[in-house]
């Protein structure tokens, strides 16, 4: 009998390597990962979601910048600049001008010119062709002389034109950086010139926020108009100094509400640019739609 | 992704944990697929082979196209302790394999050490799978609960309850918990599937066993 070599039972199965099916399994989860990730299913394919625009600057100002909510519209304010440029037309009349302001010159010139003429002319008559040669110079001279001047007049009125061409486009520039009432950057009431909000809807957003309404109060705003004006004063580093409703709703809930909406914002989170009364209007149908 | 990215450090550890679970289970649930294929493939080739032939001789050389089956060992042993018996009585023939009764208990018990070792190569690796199905969707569940934790906190912070700030926080929260699931529901199948696979295996190399302790008891009496 011959006897079969022994070997220990690990040896002798060869299983397989376990490392090699661990880097397998990881490739698999990576695979698996890259596909759920990859949107090959549909995934990661959900819609975009929407772009909020906001004011980065939430200051109460005294003078806030006029404004609209609404996108801007990038290209609108561009155009302006071209319709400037558009007015180029005009600037070809410009060289007409010296043209026209060239003739009145040239007579203050060639006025002294006639009267030394006459002169050498009874002079002249016995030796007439010595006398012509002098002439022909001198008309020479005034003729080149009368030339460089109305070349220089001519390059005076380009520059001219072109100045005025200059002041125009730094004119319309100017326009286009001071914001005109229809370009979107500060708040809808605003007139001034100051970055931020006026401080009157800052102090009216500030209450707002901490109003809680209660749902019979929110479903109210759907029948009726409830409305209720108030006159707060705050001092310049945002603390309510004193509060009165001006006029009540009638809405006994939304009145009571509203008091202590005011109590509760008694500090403002900034400060104002100065001590302020202000009449702020609560509107519950505003309130609600906001909070919608 | 962004999900996963933005979660806090806390969650981030426990879907690092999860992930090396995922893939630990995954490569355990691989390597058994193979290790209990091979063995019932060969197991059913081996018992066709060996009750085909009428000499232990024969079998013995022809082991190595069954090596990946259990009952191979099982024999391989067997055959290996009676060949020492034979090298101490030398001079007979040799298929006439003598087993006294000292001979028969020796063979039971390399049957017992030979199928207790062969079921624990079998179930090699398993207890991992068990430990991934049980605890996972807990750790999955520690992460969701720090995260919520986490998320109240910025509410707190903000002091905004509104749908907008309490929901990312949620959502990365929950994250943990659904990985811990992915994680656990195919280590439990696994482990169920092959805890059965092995369990048939082991029935196979118990009833060999008593076979190869029969074969033995025959020839012992026909010596005797």
């Amino acid at each position: 009998m011959s006897v079969v070599p022994l070997h220990s039972n690990n040896a002798f199965h060869q299983d397989p390597k376990f490392g090699r099916l661990l880097l397998l399994s990881l490739i698999v989860h990576v695979v698996v990962w890259a596909v759920f990730t990859g949107g090959w299913f549909g995934v990661s394919q959900r819609p975009k979601p929407p772009v909020y625009y906001v004011d980065l600057i939430h200051k109460p100002v005294l003078n806030p910048q006029a404004g609209r909510p609404e996108p801007r519209p990038a290209s609108k304010p561009k155009p302006e600049p071209v319709k400037s440029a558009a007015v180029t037309p005009s600037a070809p009349k410009e060289p007409a001008k010296p043209v026209a302001k060239i003739p009145p010159k040239p007579p203050e010139v060639v006025v002294p010119k006639p009267t030394p003429k006459p002169e050498p002319k009874p002079a002249a008559k016995p030796v007439p062709k010595p006398a012509a040669e002098p002439d022909r110079r001198t008309e020479q001279k005034l003729q080149n002389a009368l030339d460089e001047i109305r070349e220089r007049q001519k390059h005076e009125a380009e520059r001219d034109a072109l100045k005025e061409r200059l002041a125009k486009l730094s004119e319309s520039v100017n326009a286009a950086a001071t914001v005109p009432a229809d370009v979107p950057v500060g708040m809808p009431d605003g007139q001034g010139n100051e970055v931020g909000v006026s401080a009157l809807a800052f102090v009216q957003a500030f209450i707002q926020q901490n109003w809680v309404l209660s749902p019979y109060l929110l479903d109210q705003s759907r029948i009726a108009n409830i409305e209720a004006k108030a006159t707060l004063a705050y001092s310049a580093s945002g603390k309510l100094v004193r509060f009165r409703i001006n006029s009540p709703s009638g809405n006994q809930q939304f009145d009571d509400s509203l008091k202590r909406a005011i109590t509760k914002s008694d500090q403002l989170p900034q400060g104002l640019p100065k001590d302020l009364e202000l009449v702020v209007t609560f509107n519950l149908k505003d309130i609600a739609a906001a909070r919608r | 992704m962004e999900l996963v990215l933005n979660a806090g450090p806390v969650v981030k550890l426990v879907l690092l944990i999860l992930v090396y679970f995922s893939v630990v289970s995954w490569a355990i649930i691989f390597y058994k697929q193979l290790v209990i294929f091979r063995a019932m493939r060969d197991s059913e080739r081996f018992l066709d082979f060996f009750w085909s032939k009428k000499r232990f001789d024969a079998i013995g050389q022809g082991l190595d196209h069954y090596r990946h089956s259990p009952l191979t060992v099982l024999f391989r042993e067997v055959y290996r302790e009676l060949a020492q018996n034979r090298r101490q009585t030398e001079g007979q023939e040799a298929d006439n394999l003598v087993a006294d009764l000292g001979e028969q208990e020796r063979v039971a018990r390399v049957l017992r050490r030979s199928t207790t070792s062969e079921s624990h190569r079998l179930e090699k690796y398993l207890s991992f799978l068990a430990t991934t199905g049980s605890a996972a969707p807990f750790i999955g569940l520690f992460g969701t609960v720090w995260g919520i934790m986490d998320a109240f906190h910025g509410i707190g912070t903000s002091g905004s309850a509104s749908l907008a700030v309490v929901a990312p926080g949620i959502s990365e929260a929950l994250v943990a918990t659904a990985i811990g699931l992915v994680a656990a529901i195919p280590a439990v199948i696994g482990y169920n599937h092959f805890v059965n696979k092995i369990n048939v295996l082991t029935g196979e190399m118990d009833n060999f066993s008593q076979e190869m302790l029969n074969i033995v008891q025959r020839m012992s009496s026909r010596v005797h």
